[in-house]
């Protein structure tokens, strides 16, 4: 038996009412990562009533997460991540189903993994990762929400989604991963707490637009948002005719680590 | 003709926002030439360039008062 009553401030909004919260209520939403973006991304998918919530990710809780990485408090050091944001999201709101995967995504996993969700969130602080689920997502026809962070900047998009001959990904972006150690990851560039909390935030407003068909979702765009001056840039993304995705068969024998080129 | 660039992520290490004085009928690629001579470790990067808000896969001819934006990876998350 649903309780509406949990979601009715949000049910009341025009735009937003019972068929796009329920719609809400029966999508299954994979979150890649369970760092400072996944954490506020499940945060607000569970607390707005997203029915199913999958979590992918090896790490256990540091120290050094805690300023940005919201669900997890100083206990919670030397436990697996995604058994304390499973007992965290159950305690706020219990009705929610959460299916942990306590490794890392890979190759051998990634399609089956992704094929019984409706969204992938890509919430990653790695290339070989992001490259590995944009082309799983491509050969699974699933969208998935793109957010990732350098110092005082960020970008957003949602990739794969819309008419099958426009839609575009990260690929049509970034053909190719930068070389090791090109582009500093938050753990070396550092980051502010709050800025994976804000794009955290929009990823999961994505990821609500995309299920309940309310507003405009971010397809075919990347949005670059400056933290310190609120400027935003759009950037229009249309499809790179030179990409090749790989097949399953090319993906099961991939080495994402070593190439992403197919 | 004059033209206005701007700079995402890590390339902000490498070169300011700036307006570029170029040849008139340059196109993107002498763009990406003259950038590469002021500053070299431009090469070092893999970065899409945007006219006027759209990525580019090819190179295309530039016009006065064109916006220009070099986009790199990134990685946090």
């Amino acid at each position: 038996m649903i309780d509406y009553s949990l979601y009715s401030k949000q049910m009341v909004l025009p735009g937003f009412g019972l068929v796009q919260q329920q719609r809400l209520l029966h999508a299954k939403v994979l979150v890649i990562g369970a760092g400072g973006l996944g954490c506020p991304v499940m945060q607000y998918l569970s607390a707005m009533g997203v029915g199913t919530l999958g979590i992918v990710d090896d790490d256990i809780v540091e120290k050094s997460n805690l300023h940005r990485q919201i669900l997890f408090g100083v206990n919670d050091i030397g436990s697996l991540k995604v058994d304390v944001v499973k007992k965290v999201l159950n305690e706020r709101n219990p009705s929610l189903q959460i299916d942990t995967y306590p490794f890392r995504l890979n190759n051998l996993n990634a399609l089956h993994i992704i094929a019984s969700y409706d969204v992938v969130v890509d919430a990653t602080d790695n290339f070989e990762t992001r490259y590995l689920l944009n082309d799983a997502c491509v050969l699974l026809d699933k969208p998935f929400v793109y957010a990732a962070i350098f110092a005082h900047e960020a970008q957003l998009s949602v990739f794969n989604y819309g008419p099958v001959n426009e839609r575009t990904t990260y690929r049509d972006a970034f053909p190719n991963p930068p070389q090791a150690g090109e582009v500093p990851s938050c753990a070396d560039a550092g980051v502010l707490g709050v800025y994976p909390g804000i794009i955290g935030c929009m990823q999961a407003l994505e990821v609500v637009k995309l299920l309940s068909g309310c507003g405009e979702v971010l397809q075919n765009k990347i949005l670059i948002y400056h933290f310190l001056t609120h400027q935003s840039y759009i950037i229009q993304l249309t499809r790179n005719a030179l990409i090749q995705y790989p097949s399953r068969e090319q993906l099961l024998a991939a080495n994402y680590a070593v190439t992403c080129v197919f | 003709m004059q033209i206005t660039l701007l700079v995402f992520g890590i390339l902000n290490d490498i070169l300011p926002p700036q307006t570029i004085v170029l040849p008139l009928g340059a196109d993107t690629h002498q763009l990406q030439q003259l950038l590469h001579e002021r500053y070299p470790d431009l090469e070092k990067y893999q970065y899409g360039l945007a006219k006027n808000q759209q990525l580019i896969h090819q190179d295309q001819p530039i016009n006065e008062g064109d916006e220009i934006a070099l986009l790199p990876p990134f990685s946090g998350g």
